[in-house]
């Protein structure tokens, strides 16, 4: 199986292609200028997820095991769906306990911030705004 | 589109209008808008026409049920185009649409928070837009009768927490963060709620802004009976202060004067646990409906690349839901 150049490279090179040769191009059609560039960004985005995956995937399977007291982190996508869906269902149900609700919020708070420094750079992550 | 533009000029020739030009409007994600020049008694008249979209967000009215609402709206002095003319089967067959007068001003939201020409309407618009609330929430059920909507029977709150699930069990994913603010939401729910007919998606890039001060309110397809607090709150969730998070009403102001002149105009005061209530389910709202912006670009019905764009910024609302939780109060 080809590798190189490797998936993130081809989609910033994507990105890149539509911001700097098409769009300036668009001028006089604003509406689809503004869609080129929500491509170029999904593109973007995209990449990133890819680069970050593995270390995005490692904190919430680590933090979700812990959470809901498994005795390994789940290895896969579907591993990693079916604990989220646990989870969901505990909290439609209002199971958690106060010490489980605090920890639950720390975690999905962390899983947000871990996705929105790749999804949206300047996504403002503090606090207090 | 000329099958369209024909059917458009024979809609209007019912009214005594001659069509000049027709223009598409983009900015809407939800329905579809144009601009229509028209001439009646030798006279120009510049016109929007608003139809039915061939998909929509769970919740929102369809143009028939809006030309009520803003015919309510406008008879209580709400600052609104007036519309015109109901017609049906106008765009595709069985899709509604009307004919509304045109108002000028910039509704754009980045614009609205930031161009250097509106600085002086800006601080009006607290006073402005919470006067014209006041306005739109004193139509009740009772008064409203004409309305083609009955009010939630357990109340705004529970009604607002319903639906969420709703949209949430229909999804084939999951949201833990929604689940877990809905969690919190449930464990606080507001007493003794008034029940008043309410805008539903009350923000910035839905009013229109010229350098004179507010010239309209827009887009009323989620209008319907609820607290007045959903449209107290919704228009300072998070994506709606377009970047500018130092003004949480709307991106241009602080939230004192603006609650101040809604308590005076309408004679409520407003209840700042009550906002927060429902500015964490406003985040929770957009979140859920960003999602379903994306379902409605997967059904195939609607390929608009930003449809699919907007359905994985859900993190962004969640997060908002999540930051407001921790901290506790607004």
């Amino acid at each position: 199986m080809q590798n190189r150049p490797d998936h993130p490279t081809l989609l910033d090179a994507v990105a890149s292609f539509l911001m700097a040769d098409v769009s300036p191009k668009l001028e006089a059609d604003k509406a689809l200028q503004f869609r080129v560039l929500i491509a170029a960004n999904l593109a973007t985005v995209v990449a990133g997820e890819l680069r970050t995956r593995d270390a995005r995937f490692t904190g919430e399977a680590t933090r979700l095991a812990a959470l809901l007291g498994a005795a390994s982190p789940p290895k896969t996508d579907d591993a990693l769906e079916a604990m989220n869906r646990e989870l969901a269902a505990a909290l439609r149900k209002g199971q958690l306990s106060p010490e489980l609700q605090a920890q639950t919020l720390e975690h999905l708070l962390a899983t947000a911030r871990e996705t929105l420094e790749v999804t949206n750079p300047r996504f403002e992550l503090s606090e207090e705004i | 589109m000329d099958d369209q533009v024909d059917r458009i000029r024979a809609a209007l020739q019912q009214h005594g209008a001659t069509l000049n030009e027709v223009k598409p409007l983009h900015g809407g994600a939800c329905q579809e808008n144009f601009r229509v020049d028209v001439t009646v008694n030798d006279a120009p008249l510049r016109l929007a026409l608003r139809s039915d979209a061939p998909t929509s967000l769970p919740g929102s009215i369809k143009r028939k049920a809006e030309f009520a609402v803003i015919e309510a709206a406008v008879k209580a002095g709400v600052k609104t185009p007036a519309v015109r003319w109901l017609t049906s089967s106008l765009l595709r067959d069985g899709a509604d649409a009307y004919f509304l007068d045109w108002v000028k001003g910039e509704a754009i939201g980045r614009r609205v928070v930031r161009n250097a020409e509106l600085e002086a309407a800006r601080a009006k618009l607290p006073i402005e837009l919470a006067d014209t609330l006041a306005k739109l929430h004193s139509v009740t059920p009772q008064s409203g009768t004409n309305l083609p909507f009955a009010p939630p029977p357990n109340g705004p709150a529970r009604a607002a927490i319903d639906d969420l699930k709703k949209m949430l069990d229909g999804l084939p994913s999951v949201y833990p963060a929604v689940e877990f603010a809905l969690n919190w939401l449930e464990g606080r729910l507001p007493r003794n709620e008034d029940v008043v007919l309410v805008h539903g998606d009350f923000r910035t890039g839905n009013f229109m802004v010229t350098p004179e001060g507010l010239s309209a309110i827009l887009d009323w397809e989620f209008s319907h009976f609820g607290s007045p607090y959903e449209d107290l709150a919704w228009i300072s969730v998070r994506d709606w202060r377009f970047n500018r998070l130092d003004k949480p009403i709307g991106g241009f102001a602080e939230r004192g004067p603006f609650y101040e002149a809604y308590a005076q105009a309408s004679g409520r005061p407003v209840d700042l646990d009550q906002v927060l209530w429902w500015e964490v389910c406003g985040n929770l709202r957009w979140a859920v409906g960003s999602v379903f912006q994306g379902e409605r670009y997967l059904s195939g019905e609607q390929r608009d690349l930003e449809l699919i764009a907007i359905a994985r910024r859900n993190v962004e609302m969640e997060f908002e839901a999540l930051r407001l939780i921790l901290k506790g109060k607004l």
